[in-house]
């Protein structure tokens, strides 16, 4: 007793500092307290209703409220809330008072997002008494209430992350894009993930073991989420914090699991473990090369295998292009594993490091010394895939199946998806091939003096006083 | 450690695309001194300080705060540091003890230490009776001891406050002063910005003044107003006719007139010769120049800093 006594008098102290901040803001915050009770009238309107209409075939006003609810609160409005009060705490410098205390970038964001995870519990928990009672009123499947539940929970994780992400971004260019994305990724996924935990909930009521599927699905939303706050604290985290090391190895880590230890051909690890490495090779590539020691000692520490291993995990776009090179050769195996054709992989093969480093080179190409890498590389990426849209426009007006291939490398990846023929395609891929080279070329060439700069920063690193 | 000074700052640089806000600081500053840092808007003051705090990188330049390099050490040197911003956001729904609770936490206080410590800093910035008050309600002078409250936390050696007295009304601005005196006297290093030259003088050991990015100048309050002082200002007064000063001064040889006004006018003596001085004015009284008053003026610290604005500029 004396134990959980003291444990208790030393919870707050254990917990975070920034989610013990955020939990007292939050739940003192009107859109909790006023929505909360707002909740619970409309949570009461939708079992009355479930008593008194009778639902039609194709629409449950009842259903329709009780989920419509849980959605807006949970999906919509507090990510929004986590969004708004990042924003606000990075316009009004607050946060960067937090970063000379020893809360690092990740803490503050990880603090963050789970304060608003703790409150979507929060108001899940309080509504399980309504879902109970709808079971009880009648003609409710209280396993796929339950399943719906704990898909609106990973929803909400998923979206608060990302929005803690648009607005560590701040940029209006890169929200607009999130907002897109939001709008038509987060249903597909999360519909991805229904249909992926509705089956084995099911046969888990009827004492089967639960299909490794559906935990693949809720990993995937999981390592989807960790990816994205990662991304999130490393665009609002001070130069000498490297989060190139933490993006990266999370990638390759989504990669590695996909590959050996999620079931083979999982689309749900298929699609996250390629959507991340793809988005950390660029993400890596758009990074500024910077020559902090700080960045450098824990790997010159190490010895020559620290900074072998460095050069894959320092900040900044040389050491970017070294991991992508890496990162999507072991893509290339993984996805060659799923039984694709040589031809396929061949294709693929060529594409990816194109589709990557294209607009790369036309950044180093225009703007070498910019400080906006992404939104130059966007730019690039942008106008690539506009032009690999025309030209699939255009091929499909002109012939029925167009035997052409492009040295564009967005085009070429779009490309290696329809059917050529051999005669065509093995010029196209060689011309295709001689491309990539040449840019990778360029790409080596423009990088020597950032490697000179990241060498003679890991020879301080490594100098008996670096303490 | 700190031979060059607790604060070393050589060479910085600091370029926003075409702007270069900072071109080559270079300055040091003693353990326990109280220095002023002075600058228009504009001139680099935030910029500089941003960096010394580990906010932000220098394009080049070295920055060593006890002895620590703040840009290849920064976890380190931010130790040893407290910051006070320019402008200070608050949060929405949070106490003034829940806001530097949260510091305290985040800073690694523990338990009773930390409401020992707590207890403390609002004690020493009067905070108190307003301990249960929410932030978004505070006074821009509570809120300005709260801020320095935060800053006190670490119990750092150097305080770098960035225009810490801006917008506050004149009480408020002289209880922050107390504030400040009482942080000197205790040891603190204080490193502190403000574009009004009065408003630091009286504070601190010496000033240090920023123009366009370069220092321009760098040492005691008197020492600004010393190349002044050797040819001293005197203001006259009299009854009636100011015009006749005017042909009286034409005619000495060692005084020249500054400025002539409807009451009288302002002369200059060639040097700070108490003798030169007694002679003019008995020369005054006997030619029949009806002097009412005449004394010493001081030249003030902003218009020391603006001749030595415009020297540096013409040279």
């Amino acid at each position: 007793m004396i134990a959980l006594g003291s444990l208790a008098a030393t919870a707050g102290d254990r917990m975070s500092p920034i989610l013990v901040k955020e939990l007292r803001q939050g739940l003192r915050a009107t859109t909790f307290t006023g929505a909360f009770v707002l909740i619970h009238l409309v949570m009461i309107a939708s079992v009355l209703l479930a008593v008194g209409v009778t639902p039609s075939r194709y629409w449950d006003p009842a259903a329709s409220l009780f989920w419509g609810t849980i959605w807006l609160w949970s999906v919509i409005i507090l990510p929004a809330r986590a969004y708004g009060e990042l924003r606000r705490e990075l316009r009004d410098r607050t946060l960067e008072l937090t970063f000379l205390t020893r809360l690092t970038a990740w803490r503050t964001i990880q603090g963050k997002w789970l304060s608003v995870f703790l409150q979507t519990v929060l108001v899940i928990s309080a509504v399980l008494p309504y879902a109970v009672l709808r079971y009880f009123v009648g003609r409710v499947d209280l396993v796929m209430d339950m399943t719906g539940l704990a898909l609106v929970l990973l929803t909400s994780g998923v979206a608060t992350a990302l929005m803690l992400l648009a607005a560590a971004c701040q940029s209006w260019m890169l929200n607009i894009a999130f907002a897109v994305g939001a709008v038509f990724l987060l249903p597909w996924g999360a519909w991805g993930l229904l249909m992926a935990m509705s089956t084995p909930l099911r046969s888990l009521v009827g004492r089967s073991a639960m299909p490794l599927n559906g935990v693949a699905a809720v990993l995937a939303a999981v390592m989807t989420t960790g990816f994205l706050l990662e991304l999130a604290a490393s665009r609002i985290a001070p130069a000498a914090e490297n989060h190139a090391l933490r993006k990266r190895a999370l990638a390759l880590g989504a990669l590695l699991f996909a590959a050996f230890v999620a079931p083979s051909g999982d689309p749900g690890w298929m699609g996250a473990a390629s959507a991340v490495v793809l988005f950390t090779c660029m993400d890596a590539v758009c990074e500024r090369p910077l020559t902090l020691r700080t960045l450098y000692l824990p790997f010159a520490r190490r010895g020559a295998p620290g900074r072998l291993l460095g050069r894959l995990f320092y900040p900044g776009w040389p050491s970017g292009m070294l991991f992508t090179a890496v990162a999507l050769a072991g893509l290339a195996l993984y996805w060659s594993r799923l039984g694709m054709t040589p031809r396929a992989v061949h294709a693929i093969a060529l594409a990816l490091p194109a589709f990557v480093l294209f607009p790369l080179a036309i950044t180093q190409l225009l703007a070498p010394r910019t400080q906006r890498r992404w939104t130059w590389y966007g730019a690039a990426q942008l106008g690539g895939g506009f032009a690999a849209i025309l030209w699939l426009i255009m091929a499909s007006v002109v012939s029925r199946s167009p035997d052409v291939e492009c040295v564009c490398p967005t085009i070429a990846l779009l490309a290696s998806m329809r059917s050529t023929s051999a005669a065509v395609a093995a010029p196209c891929r060689s011309a295709n091939a001689l491309a990539l080279l040449a840019m990778v070329g360029f790409l080596c060439l423009h990088q020597r003096a950032a490697w000179r700069e990241l060498s003679a920063a890991e020879r301080r690193a490594a100098a008996p006083d670096a303490g | 450690m700190d031979a060059g000074g607790i604060i070393e700052v050589r060479d910085l640089r600091r370029t926003f695309g075409a702007i270069e806000a900072v071109r080559g600081v270079s300055f040091a500053v003693p353990r326990g001194q109280v220095v002023g840092f002075i600058g228009a808007n504009g001139a680099g003051k935030t910029t500089t300080m941003r960096m010394m705090v580990t906010l932000d990188v220098p394009d080049a330049g070295v920055i060593r705060i006890c002895g620590v390099d703040v840009v290849e050490r920064p976890h380190e040197a931010r130790r040893r540091i407290g910051w006070m911003p320019d402008s200070f956001g608050t949060y929405p729904h949070m106490a003034v003890w829940e806001y530097l609770d949260f510091f305290a936490r985040a800073l690694g206080y523990r338990g009773r230490e930390r409401r020992e410590r707590l207890a403390q800093v609002m004690e020493f910035t009067d905070l108190g009776p307003l301990a249960e008050q929410d932030m978004p309600t505070l006074s821009k002078g509570q809120a300005q001891r709260l801020c320095l409250g935060r800053t006190l936390l670490a119990d750092p050696e150097v305080l770098i406050l960035d225009e810490p007295a801006a917008g506050l009304d004149p009480k408020a601005r002289l209880e922050f002063k107390d504030l400040l005196r009482l942080l000197a006297d205790d040891g603190k290093t204080i490193f502190i910005s403000s574009h009004i030259l009065s408003e630091l003088a009286e504070v601190c050991d010496a000033l240090l003044f920023i123009d366009e990015g370069r220092i321009v100048h760098y040492g005691s309050p008197a020492s600004l107003a010393a190349p002044d002082g050797a040819r001293p200002l005197y203001a006259l007064e009299l009854a009636g006719a100011p015009e006749r000063l005017a042909e009286w001064v034409a005619t000495q040889p060692r005084v020249a007139l500054v400025e002539l006004h409807r009451r009288g006018g302002t002369i200059r003596f060639e040097a700070d010769d108490a003798e030169l001085i007694a002679a003019t004015l008995r020369r005054m009284v006997v030619d029949g120049l009806p002097v009412v008053d005449f004394h010493r003026q001081e030249a003030s610290l902003e218009d020391a800093f603006v001749r030595m604005l415009g020297k540096v500029k013409a040279a």
